[in-house]
């Protein structure tokens, strides 16, 4: 059964003379202990569609329609207070830079124990602690970090106690949102390798969103590429990292410097995002890809399956993935 | 003119270090006058043409050195010659010095939104350097010179970009515009410190692509700091891996990337990420954290953390070794690496 799944997902940011469109009528599926990766580059509406999964967008200046069906659960227009009642439990997050998402005047132990009373509010001194350092223990970090402010742990420490936070009750489904980003290289390997572990041990499921395909490619086993709102290709990491079909990914993949194999010359994808707050009638990505036709600019492509759960959305999939 | 060939640019024993009054160490202590080591000798030549990338994680030095070479940050101790001559006699207090220094050494920053005056018009912007430089004979010749850049950066037509103002650019664009600003001075040498860090992946490779070209082209040399290590790899001739203020590997690109004989940089590699989904690889693990780079020594820096550190290590620092075509390395056990290697 599908932890989450999101069907016809539009968010609009409302303002006074415009309305820009983040997320344009995203459908996306996760099943339980799955892994997913959401690239896309800035302005893609990736991490729109994170935080409105997690109830986190300002209600007076944004739009949601469709429906996010989470546990059976239509997260869509859902009150403060009953997200209260699943957040950290059931549905819970680590953000980018988690030095800033820390109180910095009260040590690691209280901001654990705060989040635990949350939801357990008679547990004692005594059960917080135990808890704790058995939290602590399943990120690999040492029993002193309890004792610990944040400005006395590393980026990477910090990271990890962040992780251990959002695994505290078990929850269903936890979105990483560009959670690896600010590490050095081999911190974020490092933590990355942590990740996969801990879905293995702790039955996790989740969702990265990244815009590094680095990290979706050694971390999760589907992946969906975003571009101006839209999903342009979803499907098994294995597949679509090896032979893209879009023409965006395609764009996208030759624009990383391969580490091994020939030093073969780097492509970027010419032209930049198009502007969010005028409706495009045909596909958003027609003015920048190399197989524009006429039906492209006029019509719009549907997501659809050309392979066994792999979705498209491009009318000429094939000569996308010829060239 | 002799024929024996000068390096652009000569970096000898160059070392930084700051001063602190107090510090808190990490047991709570206080510490008084410390010195924080942030670029501790470092030595290395450039060529016309090449392109060196220096690698290492934050707080490694790289930024400070890349500050070194443009002065501006005094020298502790050491020096750098560009075109054989030294730069530490340049008095940028007098108009004259300093002008010439800076029409031969330019630095392009990360954020170029930053780097540009947002009130002045991408002609301006552009104009400005060639004025102060008296590049051309008049404003017209000038402007000239600056459509010609814009065209070369890929920014067509140039006459729509002259007017426009920062904030109407994209990233990428106004990052070409920083990168052509630097350019036609035709400066013999350019530091590009993250340049590309900010931008998005499908631009990247465009920013990437415009550098080389003009660092060749202009036969000036670079330094590409960056913390990306595949990046580096493709814009670069010679590769430089710091930790802790120094050089613990250096050479040519392919070499260093392929046969990394510093376990420093074997783990460095072995942890960065690939794109490719099946590609199967051993991790090579580090423990812990770089340190601080204060109280380092005497033995060599990364032995604390090393996983072949042997008894040697922690008393003496590894000399720079060459193993005959230009790739050096510091470390006393390259013997054994090589053998393992070779298996």
């Amino acid at each position: 059964m599908a932890v989450l799944k999101i069907q016809n997902l539009n968010v609009r940011y409302v303002m006074k003379e415009r309305q820009v469109l983040a997320c344009d009528d995203v459908n996306l599926e996760i099943e339980e202990q799955d892994s997913i990766g959401i690239v896309g580059e800035s302005g893609s509406g990736k991490s729109t569609l994170a935080m409105s999964i997690l109830g986190l967008l300002p209600k007076s200046t944004t739009q949601t329609d469709g429906e996010i069906s989470f546990q059976g659960l239509n997260l869509v227009g859902l009150s403060e207070a009953e997200y209260a009642k699943i957040r950290w439990k059931e549905l819970s997050a680590v953000f980018q830079k988690s030095m800033n998402s820390m109180s910095p005047v009260h040590k690691i132990s209280r901001q654990i124990s705060d989040i635990y009373r949350i939801h357990v509010p008679k547990a004692t001194d005594s059960e917080c602690r135990e808890m704790a350092l058995a939290l602590l223990s399943k990120v690999n970090l040492p029993p002193r970090v309890y004792d610990l402010y944040p400005h006395q742990l590393s980026g990477g420490m910090i990271q990890r106690v962040s992780i251990a936070l959002c695994l505290m009750f078990n929850p269903a489904l936890i979105i990483l949102d560009e959670a690896t980003t600010a590490l050095d290289v081999v911190t974020e390997s490092q933590i990355l390798r942590e990740i996969v572990r801990l879905q293995e041990t702790e039955k996790v499921t989740r969702m990265m969103i990244t815009h590094n395909m680095a990290v979706v490619s050694s971390s999760c086993r589907k992946v969906a590429v975003m571009y101006a709102g839209r999903i342009m290709e979803s499907g098994r990491t294995a597949d679509i990292l090896k032979r893209p079909k879009h023409p965006y990914t395609k764009g996208l993949m030759s624009s990383f410097p391969s580490f091994t194999g020939d030093r073969q010359s780097l492509r970027g994808i010419p032209g930049s995002l198009p502007d969010l707050s005028v409706s495009m009638p045909g596909c958003v990505f027609a003015p920048r890809c190399p197989h524009a036709c006429e039906k492209c600019r006029s019509q719009r492509p549907e997501l659809l399956e050309t392979d066994p759960g792999w979705k498209v959305a491009c009318f000429f999939p094939e000569e996308g993935g010829v060239s | 003119m002799s024929d024996v060939k000068m390096p652009v640019l000569q970096v000898v024993d160059a070392v930084k270090h700051y001063k602190q009054k107090t510090l808190t160490a990490a047991d709570g202590k206080k510490l008084k006058n410390q010195v924080v080591k942030a670029v501790d000798g470092v030595s290395f030549e450039l060529d016309q043409g090449e392109i060196l990338g220096i690698i290492g994680e934050s707080g490694c030095g790289k930024s400070t050195l890349g500050r070194l070479l443009v002065k501006l940050e005094p020298l502790t101790r050491g020096d750098i010659r560009i075109n054989g001559k030294s730069v530490c006699g340049v008095n940028t207090a007098k108009k004259n010095e300093r002008l010439f220094f800076r029409r031969t050494v330019q630095l392009i920053f990360q954020n170029p939104f930053e780097c540009v005056d947002p009130r002045e018009t991408i002609e301006k912007v552009l104009m400005t350097p060639l004025r102060l430089h008296a590049i051309g004979a008049d404003d017209d010749e000038r402007r000239k010179i600056c459509l010609e850049a814009l065209e070369t950066a890929g920014m067509r037509p140039a006459e729509d970009f002259l007017m426009r103002y920062p904030y109407e650019l994209s990233g990428g664009q106004l990052q070409r515009i920083s990168i052509m600003r630097s350019m036609i001075l035709n400066p013999s040498f350019i530091v590009a410190d993250e340049a590309i860090s900010m931008l998005d992946v499908s631009i990247r490779a465009d920013i990437l692509n415009l550098l080389e070209e003009q660092t060749k082209q202009k036969k000036a040399c670079m330094v590409f700091i960056s913390h990306d290590i595949a990046t580096t790899r493709y814009i670069s001739n010679k590769v430089a891996v710091m930790y802790l203020g120094r050089i613990v590997e250096f050479g040519k690109t392919d070499d260093v990337m392929h046969n990394p004989i510093h376990p420093y940089t074997r783990a460095l590699i072995s942890n960065s990420a690939s794109i490719d989904p099946e590609e199967k690889r051993q991790f090579i693990d580090i423990k812990g954290e770089p340190p601080s780079p204060i109280g380092t020594g005497p033995g060599c820096y990364f032995a604390p953390r090393c996983y072949m550190c042997g008894e040697r290590c922690s008393t003496e620092y590894p000399p720079m070794t060459d193993n005959g075509n230009g790739h050096c390395f510091s470390c006393f056990y390259q013997k054994q690496n090589e053998k393992e290697l070779a298996q």
